[in-house]
C-alpha cells in the first residue's frame, strides 16, 4: 500500500532502529535533473506519524547526494539522535547532526573531501556507533571515527587495481567485519586484523554488482545483486562455502539497482531495478523457484533505491528516476482471498501475487503462556509447535491450611484449633482474637473472656476486702452513740424539719433534705428504706451532681442502661467497657451493646483501635460485622485467617442455635476464598467451602467447579456432594446427639442443597437417556402377559395412574431418577443424625468411629457411603411412587417412610440381606452382568420355597392394611409374583430385562441392608446364601405399594431397631476385622510414621537401627490403637498432627517442643507408652537426615 | 510455590508454528491455533488429549483464539493474518457465524466479560480496534487506536462485588485496554455510545506485545500487565482507569511475548523467548518477585 509519494528525486535514509519516532531524511540526488534544470539541493527531514510523513525540517545544502546514511545514535554523545552522513561528488562527505537538523538550525558537523570521485558507498557500524565506512573511486575505503574526523583509517594496503567502491556493508552480527562491493567481486574485511579475509567472485556468469546486504541474523550470509541487464540476479553467498553462491534468485528482468534485507524478518528481502519492479524475496525458501514471494509494485520508472525501515518493518521507502519518492506500507499485504501464487504466470507476462503468503516474522507470537481455570497454565512454543499443560500451585501453604480447616470443621475440634492458631500467631492482637474465639467454644465464655481482658473475678477480689466486709456486717449501729438526743440542740429549722420528717416517717422528704444539704450518704440510706421511687430519685440527683469519674459507670450499673456509656466513652478504654458489658449485661442488651461498641471501634480512624471491634463482634456473635471489619485482605495468609475466624465464629453461633444462615459478606468472603482455592487447583476443597454459601452466591463459580470436576455428575457425584454436606454437618449432629438423647429430632439440613439446575441441564438428561432404552424395552414383554393386565385393570383405582401400566412404569422411573438426583442432598441428614446418635447412646464417649470398621476411612461417612447407593434409591423410589399415587404428604417425612418400610419387610429381608451385601460390594456395572445369574435361581425354584423366598406371606399384613384403603394391592402383588415366575420363561424378555436390574438392585439393596429385625432376630440366617434372587424383582413392586400408610405409628420403635442394627453391625465388624481402622483424618499419622520408619530402615540398614525401629514400631502401634479407640483428646491428636507437620518441614526442634509440652501435660498417662518412642523416631530421622519429601 | 509441567501432556500436532493455546471456561477443552491456518480443539479432561475438531477456514496464520463464557454459548473467536476476525460456533461441526475484515492482519481477539453481553474486540495491524457486538445481529465499530498497529487488547474484568470498596459500580464499567506498536497502552471506555480514550500508559520503549488486565481478588486492585519488545514487563495500577502508576518488573534477557494473570490476579506468568515461562508475585513491598520458572533449568523449581 502506498502511503505517500513525493515529487522529488532524492536519496533517502531511515532513522536508525533506536530512534523513535521514526524519521526519514531525504537529500536531493546527485546527477539527476528535473525539467526546470534546477541545480539547488536540499536535505529534508520527515517524521512518520500515523501512516503519514510530515516535513519537519528543510535545509539547503552545498552539494547533491549519491548516498545518505543515518547512524551513530547514542544518547551519551552530543549528537543524541545520530548523524546523517551524505556522500557527494568530488570525494565530499558531509555529516549533519540529526537533532539539530530537526530544529532547522545549521546542523553540519563535519566536512571531508579526502575521497576521490563520487562517494557512493557509506555505512554505519551497528555496534560501535561512532564508526562508519565510506568508499569512492580508486578502491579507496575509509573507516571514520565521528570523534576524530581528521584522520580516517584505511583497511589493508592500498589496492593496486583502482576500481569504484560500489557498496559497503558492515556485518550485522560481527562488528569488525566489513563487506565491500566492487563491480566484479566482493571483498570481506576483518578490521581487527586490518586485512581482507575473503574475496567472493563468480566467474561463471557475467555480472556487474550493484548492491550488497548482509543477512540480519546470520553472520556468514550475504546477498549481492547484479545490475547487469543480461543477468539480473541476486546471489546468496555463505562465507563458509565461499567458492560459489548458495542460491540464485532470478526474477528481475533487468538490472537490479538496490536491495534491502529486512532486519526484523530474515525471510524478507526487497529489491528494485531497471525493470520497474519492486520484488520481495524469501532468501530462506527451500527452493529457488519459491524464493520470489511478492511483487510490491510494478510502475513505470526505474527505482534506484529501496530502504527497509529498520524500526518498523512495515515501511519501505523507494526512489525512482521519474522523480518520485514513495513510501510503502506492507500492512495490507495479506492474502484475504484464496489466491494462488503464480496463478497468472501463463499469461505471458510475469505476474506475481501481490500478497505475502507467509506472515512476516514480527507478527508471529513465538511463544506464550496463559493461565486458565483451576491453576492450569497452558504454554506453547511456536517454533517447536508444542503445547504444554502445567499445573501451578502458588500457595501450597494455603492448601494445607484449607485442608486443616476442613478437618476441623469435620471433627469439631474448634477449641483446639483456636488454641493452635493463637499459639502460632506472632501478632498479639490476632492472638487475642483467636483466644476470644476459643472462649466461644468453652463452657463459660464470659468468664474466659473476662480473664482475657485482664479482669478476672479472682484477681480482682482481694481477700482482705472480703474479710472486711464479713467482719463489719454484724456490728450494732446503736452502740456507737451511747448518749443521743432526737431534738436539735441548736435552734435550727432545718434540723427540726429533719427530725420531724424522720420521726413521722416522711422518709422521702427527709432524704431530699439530707441530699440538698450535702449529706448524700444519709439521703441514700434513707432512700433505700423509703422505697424504690425515692431511691431512684436520690440516685439520679446524686449522679447528676456528682463530678466523680466513676459516675458514668455507676449510672450504667444502677440503671442498667449501657447505651449511654457505650456511645460516649473514650474508646481507649474499650477493654474496661467490654469487661463491664460482659459482667453486667445479658441477652439482647448484651448483644446490642457489643454491637454498638464494635461499630464505634470499627468506625474509628485509628487502626489500632478499630481492629478491636473484632473482639466485640465475636462476643456478640456477629459474623457479618466481623467479616466487614477485617479489611484489607491483601495477602493469601490474611484471607485464610479471615475465613478461619469467620468460619469458627459462625460455627460457635450455629452450635448454640441450630443453624445460622451464612450472611452476604461472609458468603462473599467464602466465594473469594473458594476462588483462590480453585486458582490453586483445589477444586474439591473450593467446593466444600462453596457449599456453605447461599444459593444465589457464587453461582457461576459453583457451576464452573462442578462442571470442571466433570466426571459424570450423576449419582456418584451427588453422593460425593451429599457426603460433603454430611461432613460439614457433623458438628451439628454431634450436638444433637448429645442434647437430644431420644434422637427424635430431625435436624433440618442446615446447608442449602446445591442448586441442581446444572444437573438437570445435562446429567439428568443423560440419566434419562441412559435409562429410557431400558424402560421402553421393559413394557412390551409385560404387556404380553395376561396376568399383568389384571394389574392394569386394578390400576384404575389409583386415580392418578395413567391408563396403561407400561407408561406408568416409564413415568415412575423417570420420577425416580429425578427424585434421586434432586432428593439426595437433603436425605443424608436424617440418616446421618440417626447413625450418629445411636452409637453414642450405646457407647458413650466413642460416638463416631465405631460403627462399621469394614469401611475404609472415617467410619461414619463410610457407613453412610455404603448406605449411600442404596439409600438414594428407596427414597427416590418411594417418593416417586407417592407422587404418582397422589399422597404427596408422605414426601415430607422421608425418614419415617423409610423406616416404616423395614417392619413390613421383616421376613423377606432375611433373604435379601445377603443380596444387599453383595450389591454393596459389587460395582453397578458388574451388577448388570451378574444380574441374570441372580435371576436364574428364581425360575429354577419358582414357587418351592415360597415361605422363605417369596415375600408374599410376610408382606401380607401390610398388604391387608393397604387393601383396606385400596383394595387392588393384593392383586398387584400377585401379579408381581406371577410376573416373577413367568418372566424367565420368556427368553427375549430376559435379555431385555438384563440391563434393567441395576435400577432394581439399587432399590432392593437398601431395604435389605437397613432391615433391622432380620439382623437382630436371625443373624445366622444371613449366612446361607439361599436362593437370593426373587427379591430384587419383587421389591420394586412392594415398594410401589404399601409403605406410606403405616409410617407414623411405627416411628419410635424403628429407632430401636436402628440401634439394634448398629450394635449388631458393630459385632459384625469385630468379627470381620481384628482391628478398627484409623479414622480417615488421622490415617495420615499412621502413614507418615510408618513411612518414616521404612525410610529410616532404607537409609541406615544396620542391625541396631533395625532393632530400634522395630521397638519403635511396636510402641507406635499403641499410638494407633489409641487413635482407633478414640481415647486421645482432640487436642492431643491435633498436637500429633502438628508435630508431624513440623517434622515434615524439618522443624525438628518445633516438634520436640510440642513433645515436651505433651509429656509434661495432664494427659501424660495416656500417652506415656508411645511418646518416648515417637521422640526417638524423630531424633533418628533428624540424626540420619532422612529425606521426608513426598510425604 | 511450584509450577509442574505435566510431562505426559505435550501436544505437537500442528504443521506450522503454534501461536496461541487457550483452555475453555471449565478447563476441559483446549483450543490451539497455528501458522498452518488451522484451529484445533482438544478434549483434555482427565489427562486425555482427544482431537475434537480441526477448524479450517482461515487463509493465513491464525494468531489468537479466545473462548467465550458458556453463557454466550461457548463461542470461539479467532483472528488471523488474513485480516479477518471469525466467530465459530459448534453444532456438530464448527461453523463460522460471524466475520469481520480489518485492513490488515488481526493480531488479537478478546471477549468482553459476559455480563456486558456478547461483545468481541479485535486488534489489527491497521492500527484499529474492532468492537463487535451481538444483539440479535452483529454490529461492528472500529476505533483508530494505535498509529502503526495494535498488537494486543484486554478487557477490564467485571466485578460484581467490590469487596471492601466504596465504588460498587466501578467494576462494572465496560472498558478496554489496547497495546500497540506506538509503545503506548490506551484505555478506552464507552461514553454515550462512543468509544473514547480515557487513559494512557506510556511505559515502554518499543512495541507492546501483549497486555493483560486483572482485578485482584480481595483488595480489588485494577492491574494491567504489559510486555514489550524492549524486554521489560510493566505492571500498572489505577484507581480510576485514567491515571496509571507503572512499576517495571525486570529487564529480561529477551523480548517478552506474553503476560497472563492468574485467575485471582495475584500471579503473573511471563513468557520470554524460547518459551521460558516464569511466574511472578508481588511481595509486601510492592516489588515483583519471581516465584517459579519452567523450561529453563530443572533444578530451580
Amino acid at each position: 500500500m502506498k502511503i505517500k509519494q513525493f515529487p522529488n528525486t532524492v536519496v533517502s535514509t531511515w532513522s536508525p532502529k533506536s530512534n523513535y519516532p521514526i524519521n526519514i531524511a531525504m537529500g536531493t540526488a546527485a546527477q539527476q535533473l528535473d525539467a526546470s534544470f534546477n541545480t539547488s539541493s536540499t536535505l529534508e527531514l520527515y517524521s512518520l506519524q500515523s501512516n503519514d510523513l510530515i516535513l519537519n525540517a528543510l535545509i539547503s545544502t552545498d552539494c547533491r547526494f549519491h548516498k545518505l546514511v543515518w547512524g551513530g545514535t547514542n544518547a551519551s554523545e552530543e549528537w543524541g539522535s545520530g548523524i546523517i552522513a551524505g556522500g557527494c561528488d568530488n570525494g565530499i562527505i558531509r555529516l549533519y547532526d540529526a537533532s539539530k537538523l530537526a530544529r532547522n538550525v545549521d546542523s553540519i558537523v563535519a566536512k571531508s573531501d579526502r575521497h576521490v570521485g563520487s562517494v557512493r558507498a557509506l555505512n554505519f557500524n551497528l555496534f560501535q556507533t561512532n564508526l562508519f565506512a565510506s568508499g569512492a573511486s580508486e578502491s579507496e575505503i575509509f573507516i571514520w571515527d565521528l570523534h576524530s574526523m581528521s584522520t580516517p583509517m584505511t583497511p589493508g594496503s592500498k589496492s593496486e587495481s583502482l576500481e569504484d567502491v560500489i557498496d559497503l556493508a558492515w556485518n550485522n552480527e560481527v562488528q569488525h567485519i566489513l563487506g565491500s562491493l566492487f563491480h566484479k567481486y566482493t571483498v570481506v574485511w576483518d578490521l581487527r586484523k586490518n586485512e581482507p579475509i575473503i574475496k567472493l567472485s563468480d566467474n561463471n556468469s557475467k555480472v556487474k554488482w550493484k548492491a550488497m546486504s548482509w543477512n540480519p541474523k546470520v553472520a556468514t550470509q550475504v546477498c549481492i545483486a547484479s545490475e547487469d541487464d543480461q543477468n539480473p540476479v541476486i546471489q546468496l553467498w555463505d562465507l563458509r562455502y565461499a567458492s560459489s553462491p548458495v542460491k540464485h534468485f532470478v526474477g528481475h528482468q533487468k538490472g537490479i539497482l538496490s536491495m534491502s534485507w529486512c532486519s526484523e524478518d530474515t525471510d524478507l528481502l526487497i529489491s528494485c531495478g531497471k525493470d520497474n519492479r519492486i520484488l520481495i524475496w524469501n532468501p530462506s525458501s527451500e527452493t529457488e523457484e519459491n524464493s520470489l514471494v511478492c511483487e510490491l509494485e510494478h510502475n513505470y520508472q526505474w527505482n534506484f533505491e529501496v530502504n527497509w525501515c529498520p524500526r518498523d518493518p512495515l515501511f519501505i521507502a523507494t526512489s525512482s528516476f521519474d522523480g518520485q519518492t514513495t513510501l510503502y506500507s506492507l500492512s495490507d499485504l495479506q492474502n484475504s482471498k484464496d489466491q494462488k501464487i503464480n496463478e497468472n504466470v501463463n499469461t505471458g507476462q510475469f505476474q506475481w501475487s501481490n500478497s505475502l503468503s507467509n506472515a512476516p516474522n514480527w507478527l508471529k507470537r513465538k511463544c506464550g503462556a496463559s493461565f486458565a481455570f483451576g491453576g492450569n497454565l497452558v504454554s506453547f512454543d511456536g517454533s517447536l509447535k508444542t503445547i504444554q499443560l502445567n499445573k501451578t500451585v502458588i500457595e501450597p501453604d494455603l492448601l494445607l491450611w484449607s485442608e486443616y480447616l476442613q478437618q476441623i470443621l469435620n471433627n469439631g475440634n474448634y477449641e483446639g484449633f483456636c488454641h493452635h492458631k493463637s499459639e502460632l500467631t506472632l501478632d498479639d492482637d490476632i492472638q487475642l482474637v483467636w483466644k476470644f474465639l476459643k472462649t466461644m467454644f468453652q463452657n463459660n465464655p464470659k468468664e474466659a473472656q473476662l480473664e482475657l481482658l485482664g479482669y478476672s473475678n479472682k484477681t480482682l477480689t482481694k481477700e482482705e476486702f472480703h474479710s472486711n466486709i464479713l467482719n463489719t456486717q454484724e456490728e450494732n449501729i446503736v452502740t456507737k452513740f451511747e448518749n443521743f438526743t432526737l431534738k436539735s440542740s441548736v435552734t435550727n429549722d432545718l434540723q427540726d424539719l429533719l427530725y420531724q420528717s424522720l420521726l413521722v416517717g416522711n422518709l422521702s422528704t427527709a432524704a431530699d433534705i439530707f441530699f440538698d444539704n450535702g449529706k448524700p450518704v444519709e439521703a441514700l440510706l434513707l432512700a433505700i428504706t423509703a422505697g424504690p421511687k425515692t431511691l431512684s430519685r436520690i440516685q439520679n440527683k446524686y449522679l447528676k451532681n456528682s463530678k466523680e469519674p466513676t459516675t458514668a459507670l455507676l449510672h450504667a450499673i444502677i440503671t442498667n442502661d449501657w447505651s449511654d456509656l457505650v456511645e460516649n466513652c473514650d474508646l481507649n478504654c474499650w477493654k474496661e467497657i467490654m469487661t463491664a458489658l460482659l459482667t453486667h449485661t445479658n441477652g439482647t442488651n448484651f448483644i446490642s451493646s457489643f454491637e454498638k461498641l464494635g461499630n464505634r471501634l470499627a468506625a474509628n480512624d485509628n487502626l489500632s483501635l478499630s481492629k478491636y471491634a473484632q473482639l466485640c463482634y465475636i462476643c456478640s456473635g456477629n459474623v457479618e460485622a466481623l467479616v466487614e471489619n477485617i479489611k484489607d485482605i491483601k495477602t493469601i495468609e490474611k484471607l485464610q485467617e479471615s475465613v478461619e475466624m469467620a468460619m469458627l465464629l459462625h460455627r460457635s453461633m450455629s452450635s448454640s442455635e441450630s443453624h445460622l444462615e451464612v450472611g452476604k459478606k461472609f458468603g462473599e468472603l467464602l466465594v473469594n476464598y473458594s476462588e483462590t482455592l480453585v486458582s490453586q487447583g483445589d477444586l474439591e476443597g473450593a467446593l466444600s467451602f462453596l457449599e456453605f454459601t447461599n444459593k444465589d452466591q457464587g453461582v457461576e463459580l459453583k457451576s464452573q467447579v462442578y462442571k470442571a470436576l466433570g466426571k459424570n455428575q450423576t449419582i456418584e457425584n451427588t453422593i460425593n456432594n451429599s457426603q460433603k454436606l454430611l461432613k460439614s454437618n457433623t458438628h451439628d449432629f454431634r450436638k444433637y446427639s448429645t442434647t437430644s438423647a431420644t434422637g427424635t429430632i430431625t435436624p433440618e439440613p442446615p446447608f442449602p442443597t446445591y442448586p441442581n439446575s446444572y444437573i438437570q441441564d445435562n446429567d439428568v438428561n443423560n440419566l434419562h437417556q441412559n435409562q429410557k432404552p431400558h424402560l421402553s424395552n421393559y413394557p412390551p414383554p409385560i404387556q404380553s402377559q395376561p396376568t399383568y393386565n389384571l394389574n392394569n385393570q386394578q390400576q384404575s383405582v389409583y386415580n392418578n395412574f395413567p391408563p396403561t401400566g407400561t407408561q406408568q412404569y416409564g413415568n415412575n422411573f423417570i420420577n425416580q431418577t429425578n427424585m434421586q438426583t434432586k432428593a439426595v442432598p437433603p436425605t443424608p441428614t436424617p440418616d446421618a443424625s440417626s447413625r450418629c446418635m445411636t452409637p453414642s447412646s450405646i457407647k458413650p464417649g466413642k460416638p463416631k468411629y465405631v460403627i462399621d470398621p469394614s469401611v475404609k476411612g472415617n467410619n461414619m461417612y463410610g457407613s453412610y457411603n455404603n448406605n449411600g447407593l442404596g439409600m438414594l434409591s428407596p427414597m427416590g423410589q418411594q417418593s416417586g411412587f407417592n407422587s404418582s399415587i397422589g399422597q404427596p404428604h408422605v414426601l415430607n417425612q422421608p425418614l419415617g417412610q423409610q423406616n416404616i418400610f423395614k417392619p413390613s419387610m421383616v421376613q423377606p429381608n432375611c433373604l435379601s440381606q445377603p443380596l444387599g451385601q453383595t450389591n454393596n460390594s459389587i460395582e453397578p456395572l458388574i451388577q448388570q452382568q451378574i444380574q441374570p445369574n441372580i435371576y436364574n435361581p428364581t425360575y429354577n425354584q419358582p414357587k418351592g420355597p415360597v415361605p422363605n423366598l417369596n415375600p408374599q406371606p410376610t408382606f401380607q399384613p401390610i398388604q391387608n392394611n393397604y387393601s383396606q384403603v385400596i383394595s387392588p394391592s393384593p392383586n398387584l402383588n400377585q401379579s408381581s409374583s406371577i410376573y416373577n415366575q413367568r418372566a424367565p420363561s420368556v427368553e427375549p424378555f430376559q435379555s431385555l430385562y438384563a440391563p434393567l436390574p441395576s435400577n432394581y438392585i439399587k432399590k432392593s439393596t437398601p431395604a435389605g441392608w437397613n432391615d433391622p429385625p432380620m439382623l437382630s432376630t436371625s443373624a445366622p440366617i444371613q449366612k446361607p446364601p439361599t436362593p437370593v434372587s426373587s427379591t430384587p424383582i419383587t421389591h420394586p413392586l412392594y415398594t410401589n405399594n404399601p409403605p406410606p400408610i403405616e409410617e407414623i405409628g411405627t416411628y419410635i420403635p424403628l429407632r430401636n431397631n436402628d440401634e439394634q442394627f448398629s450394635t449388631n453391625n458393630i459385632t459384625q465388624g469385630v468379627e470381620a476385622l481384628p482391628k478398627q481402622t484409623i479414622p480417615q483424618e488421622h490415617i495420615r499419622i499412621q502413614v507418615i510414621l510408618n513411612e518414616i520408619q521404612s525410610r529410616l530402615l532404607e537409609a541406615v540398614p544396620t542391625a541396631p537401627t533395625r532393632k530400634r525401629v522395630m521397638d519403635i514400631a511396636g510402641k507406635v502401634e499403641l499410638l494407633y490403637d489409641s487413635i482407633r479407640e478414640n481415647s486421645l483428646s482432640s487436642y492431643l491428636i491435633q498436637c500429633l498432627h502438628t508435630m508431624i507437620d513440623l517434622v515434615l518441614k524439618r522443624d525438628y526442634n518445633g516438634a520436640f517442643n510440642i513433645h515436651t509440652q505433651l509429656v509434661s501435660g495432664p494427659e501424660f498417662s495416656k500417652i506415656s507408652t508411645f511418646m518416648p518412642s515417637l521422640k526417638t523416631l524423630f531424633q533418628m530421622a533428624y540424626q540420619y537426615n532422612i529425606n521426608l519429601e513426598g510425604l | 510455590m511450584k509450577m509442574v509441567p505435566m510431562n505426559d501432556f505435550i501436544l505437537n500436532e500442528h504443521e506450522g508454528e503454534v501461536h496461541d493455546a487457550e483452555l475453555d471456561y471449565y478447563g476441559q477443552r483446549l483450543a490451539t491455533c497455528s501458522s498452518d491456518k488451522t484451529i484445533k480443539i482438544y478434549n483434555i479432561q482427565n489427562g486425555t488429549k482427544t482431537l475434537l475438531a480441526d477448524i479450517k477456514g482461515h487463509l493465513g496464520p491464525v494468531w489468537q483464539i479466545c473462548w467465550s463464557h458458556p453463557v454466550s454459548g461457548h463461542l470461539l473467536a479467532s483472528c488471523s493474518y488474513d485480516k479477518r476476525v471469525v466467530v465459530w460456533k459448534e453444532s456438530n461441526d464448527w461453523f463460522n457465524i460471524f466475520e469481520f475484515t480489518h485492513e490488515s492482519s488481526v493480531n488479537s481477539v478478546a471477549w468482553a466479560p459476559h455480563q456486558h453481553g456478547i461483545i468481541l474486540a479485535s486488534a489489527s495491524s491497521d492500527g484499529s480496534i474492532g468492537i463487535h457486538v451481538f444483539n440479535k445481529e452483529w454490529s461492528s465499530v472500529t476505533i483508530n487506536a494505535h498509529s502503526n498497529g495494535c498488537n494486543s487488547i484486554a478487557w477490564a474484568p467485571f466485578k460484581e462485588q467490590l469487596f471492601g470498596s466504596n465504588q460498587p459500580e466501578f467494576g462494572k464499567k465496560l472498558a478496554l485496554a489496547s497495546g500497540g506498536c506506538d509503545k503506548l497502552i490506551k484505555i478506552w471506555t464507552i461514553q454515550s455510545d462512543q468509544w473514547v480514550q480515557i487513559g494512557e500508559i506510556n511505559c515502554h520503549t518499543d512495541w507492546i506485545r501483549a497486555i493483560d488486565w486483572t482485578c485482584t481478588i480481595g483488595d480489588n486492585r485494577q492491574l494491567i500487565a504489559s510486555c514489550s519488545e524492549d524486554k521489560t514487563v510493566v505492571v500498572s495500577h489505577s484507581d480510576d482507569y485514567a491515571k496509571w502508576n507503572s512499576t517495571q518488573m525486570q529487564i529480561f534477557d529477551s523480548r517478552v511475548w506474553t503476560v497472563s494473570w492468574s485467575k485471582i490476579g495475584n500471579v503473573l506468568a511471563v513468557s520470554t523467548e524460547r518459551n521460558k515461562v516464569s511466574l511472578w508475585k508481588e511481595n509486601r513491598n510492592g516489588q515483583w518477585m519471581i516465584c517459579s520458572k519452567i523450561n529453563d533449568n530443572k533444578e530451580d523449581n
